[in-house]
């Protein structure tokens, strides 16, 4: 059955979200996101090793073999990540570097990439792979920041980027508490619960319109027969 | 009294899933069942002690021919990723009820941050052999304690899932009564030797 | 080909062309991350040089030994002239020896650059003192009668003041009386 790229990119990004639905990739998600430019920053980490390591494994599946497919893919992968945190670590701001720390490297484990490339780059084309990568970093994205949008926001009482604040509550106002560990857990499961809900009806109305398709369609084939 | 400073911020004061973050998709998904979370908490200890010897050794091997820089990350996770293969293997032949009651478990062990984080801790010139044993035991034992305390949490959650608002029904729950946790032990955080 | 050698085969030229790429990788960013590390350690010496290329470690006279300077760093231009030197001493203040005042003081073209203060104990006159003199400027740093006295007249402090100002004369002379 051939997908839609459209089709494909939700999938990832709502239906199958790795950090609401399907729960894999969570330690990022906690761990940097004390404040939106982290977890910016990291969103686009992932975004660099997904696409490419979708896109690598899917061009060559037909020649790695399948025995070893599994190292390979963790050469890969292992390869890609080092390789973002080198480049990060000379090129992009120490600050951010240092409050992402060993995060970027244990990206090599976070559980989308390897599942991405066995479950989905190893068996589809190219350009398929492309969007499915898309669709699962973006929806990796939409957990980091809006983590990180309440915690900073709750934290902090500012929002800030690049030394620029805006200061959305009063600071004597803000709760600490969110910008600690045990903050981060209480925001990711409010916002699981909120997102379980939004899918919920999201769902029901596809399964409304679903359902109304098919008994227009059965309306029209009884007309004709008629 | 360092192997002991070590090993009390490794069990408590910085807790690796309660305060760094790490090992957190097992923790959610395995702790529902206490026998599960048990088994996967010792196999885990088993892993990362044994990996930490190894790439203790690698990593030694690497710096002395100065390419640990970029080549540690890609070495390391073959090696666990090797490792957790052939545990496998030996589990299967020799000890199979461990085997069968680990299940799909024990693959996932390579893609648990907790392994690959405590190998690059080690590479720190803070640790010696011995120091890095205490702290290679020490991590896991704090993750077996946080996650035996969170089954024990979630048998109850699960027993009265009626009472918990739909919305909030499985994990969304369970992450904030981790956040209760990761609270309680902020305590310890404070301690210092 | 025979798959005993088909599979080690194809793992060997993934792990070399991943070694490769990583390599090449290293090539382009070590010297930069190297180079941002030593700028961290050594921030504490770039508040004073901020145009230094690098530092040097140099020789304690043992006058300056006796006049409570612990250490002495030479800033260096990128042809490796001397543009500076960074002194850092311990005096005993008002607080007592259990904590001296530490500071560092860099000293270039015969004048008193900055004081940074990195720990003291001091309260009341003396914490005065601290605040004022970190920020001070150049010519209040430099002062044309006597450091102490004229530091004392614009601070209260007497005993702090002193002990910091003996301090930096001697440093001042150990500067001008050496490589430049």
């Amino acid at each position: 059955m051939k997908k839609s790229k459209l089709s494909i990119f939700m999938n990832g990004f709502i239906y199958e979200n790795p950090a609401f639905v399907i729960f894999l990739g969570m330690c990022p998600v906690l761990g940097t996101t004390t404040s939106v430019e982290n977890g910016v920053y990291m969103s686009l980490c992932v975004l660099f090793v997904l696409l490419l390591s979708n896109t690598v494994i899917s061009a060559l599946r037909k020649i790695i073999p399948d025995e070893i497919r599994l190292p390979v893919y963790i050469i890969l992968i292992a390869t890609l990540v080092s390789v973002v945190d080198m480049l990060f670590h000379a090129y992009l701001d120490y600050g951010i570097y240092q409050s992402l720390g060993s995060f970027i490297s244990l990206i090599v484990v976070n559980c989308i990439i390897l599942g991405r490339a066995e479950e989905f780059a190893n068996k589809n084309t190219v350009v398929d792979s492309i969007f499915d990568a898309l669709g699962y970093a973006a929806g990796f994205a939409l957990a980091l920041i809006s983590v990180s949008f309440f915690r900073e926001v709750l934290g902090t009482g500012k929002l800030s980027w690049a030394g620029n604040s805006v200061t959305i509550i009063p600071e004597d106002y803000a709760i600490k508490l969110f910008q600690r560990p045990a903050g981060a857990f209480i925001v990711l499961g409010c916002i699981v619960a909120l997102y379980s809900v939004i899918l919920r009806l999201v769902n029901e109305n596809k399964e409304k319109k679903a359902a109304l398709k098919a008994a227009q369609e059965k309306a029209v084939s009884t007309a004709e027969v008629k | 009294m360092q192997v002991f400073s070590i090993a009390f911020a490794a069990l408590l004061g910085s807790n690796i899933i309660l305060s760094r973050f790490l090992g957190i998709c097992s923790f959610l998904g395995v702790s529902k069942n206490r026998k599960n979370a048990l088994g996967m908490s010792i196999a885990l200890i088993v892993v990362v002690m044994l990996s930490a010897i190894i790439c203790y050794g690698l990593g030694a091997l690497l710096t002395l021919l100065g390419m640990q820089d970029y080549l540690q990350l890609v070495v390391f996770i073959l090696v666990i990723a090797s490792f957790v293969q052939l545990l496998e293997f030996f589990l299967k032949k020799f000890i199979p009820s461990l085997y069968k009651a680990l299940g799909v478990y024990l693959p996932l062990i390579t893609t648990n941050c907790v392994v690959l984080q405590v190998c690059l801790d080690i590479m720190s010139p803070d640790y010696n052999f011995g120091t890095m044993l205490v702290y290679a035991f020490a991590v896991p034992a704090g993750y077996c304690l946080v996650m035996m305390l969170f089954s024990f949490i979630r048998t109850r959650l699960e027993l009265n899932n009626a009472d918990t608002p739909k919305a909030f029904q499985g994990n969304a729950i369970a992450l904030i009564a981790a956040g209760l946790m990761a609270m309680a032990f902020v305590a310890f955080s404070g301690f210092a030797f | 080909m025979n798959k005993m050698i088909k599979l080690p085969l194809f793992l060997g030229v993934v792990g070399g062309l991943c070694g490769g790429l990583l390599a090449a990788t290293n090539y382009l960013t070590h010297d930069k991350i190297v180079a941002d590390a030593e700028k961290r350690a050594n921030a504490a010496l770039y508040v004073h040089f901020a145009d230094a290329a690098k530092f040097e470690d140099a020789t304690l006279s043992d006058t300056l030994t006796a006049a409570s300077v612990t250490g002495k760093k030479n800033a260096l231009t990128s042809d490796n002239n001397v543009m500076g030197s960074i002194y850092f001493c311990s005096v005993v203040g008002y607080a007592g020896k259990s904590t001296p005042i530490e500071f560092s003081v860099s000293i270039a073209s015969g004048n008193v650059k900055k004081i940074v203060v990195t720990g003291s104990g001091e309260s009341a006159a003396g914490a005065k003192f601290i605040s004022w003199v970190g920020e001070a400027s150049e010519a209040d740093l430099n002062p044309t009668g006597s450091r102490a006295d004229t530091w004392k007249a614009t601070t209260g402090s007497s005993i702090s003041t002193k002990a910091v100002a003996i301090a930096v004369d001697a440093c001042l002379a150990d500067y001008q009386g050496g490589t430049k």
